[in-house]
């Protein structure tokens, strides 16, 4: 028998590598197998075999790859927004260009951008201070509390049925720096796009400079269904 | 001016056309965030205005944070 039918892919030996119809017929308690037709791990208890890992995709499932950007004063992403998913989560890590900074969010649809609809309500807490503030019938929607030049800051958002003709809600956590990363605010910007449009794609931009532009990146999310 | 756009993760300058959009955007996020950030300074005054007020009437700090929960 050459080596190589003993050790390595081509081994006509694979402990702990089976099927789920050929698992081992006297297993010890502790004992772990990969299962090649369902692609999971199992392992044998005093209770018999439990799978290790959860059936079906996983609930956070990548549509739109860690994309960076760089000088932009926009950034779009379309056909992001499916039916495959209801509702998404769009992570955006950024510093810009200048101060006074808000970065904000146009939904669009054909790659085209909608800028109308959006509104808001604001939480903002600096320090021992908090404010809020609700503004309605906005061209876009805030995403972030303003930041102060070349501090990264951060928004997580997710965005509720985008692709739906109802309107589309947003939740997003925003932490910008205020000038210093010992100075950190935190913000919470809930809200909506009221038209009943379907959406495939988003835009985001930052206001002010000149020009007023963001360098960091983006990853897009979909939330599974089941 | 020309501004760039990270169009689909492709960096280019803007069109024209959309530069004009993107210029009216930014244009209406400044005036909109001008309105939002006059309202907080308003409430900001009108809650340091109504702490004032609490205090002249003999109520603590601790009284008063206790009344606006710290704000």
């Amino acid at each position: 028998m050459p080596f190589t039918s003993v050790l390595g892919a081509s081994s006509v030996i694979k402990p702990g590598v089976c099927t789920s119809s050929t698992r081992p017929t006297a297993p010890y308690v502790g004992q772990l197998v990969f299962e090649t037709d369902t692609n999971r791990l199992v392992v044998f208890t005093a209770s018999g075999w439990v799978y290790q890992t959860a059936t079906g995709a996983p609930g956070l499932v990548l549509v739109k790859s860690e994309t960076s950007f760089s000088g932009s004063s926009s950034v779009t992403a379309d056909g992001v927004f499916t039916s495959t998913y209801t509702n998404y989560r769009v992570d955006l890590r950024y510093e810009t260009s200048g101060s006074g900074n808000e970065v904000r969010l146009r939904l669009r649809t054909g790659g085209t951008s909608t800028s109308s609809n959006y509104n808001v309500q604001q939480m903002i807490f600096d320090h021992a201070t908090s404010f809020s503030s609700r503004q309605s019938s906005l061209t876009s929607f805030p995403l972030s509390g303003q930041t102060n030049g070349s501090f990264v800051s951060a928004v997580t958002c997710t965005i509720f049925g985008p692709q739906l003709t109802s309107p589309t809600q947003f939740i997003a956590n925003n932490a910008p720096n205020q000038g210093a990363y010992t100075t950190p605010q935190a913000g919470q910007n809930s809200g909506n796009q009221s038209s009943s449009t379907s959406f495939d794609g988003i835009e985001f931009f930052p206001t002010s400079g000149s020009p007023s532009t963001m360098t960091g990146s983006y990853t897009i999310y979909g939330l599974a269904k089941s | 001016m020309t501004y760039r756009i990270n169009d689909n993760g492709t960096d280019r300058d803007m069109t024209a056309a959309e530069a004009a959009i993107y210029e009216q955007a930014v244009a209406d996020a400044l005036a909109q965030a001008a309105a939002g950030a006059a309202a907080l300074e308003a409430a900001v005054a009108a809650r340091a205005s109504a702490k004032a007020k609490l205090a002249a009437l003999g109520l603590t700090e601790a009284e008063i944070n206790a009344l606006t929960g710290g704000m």
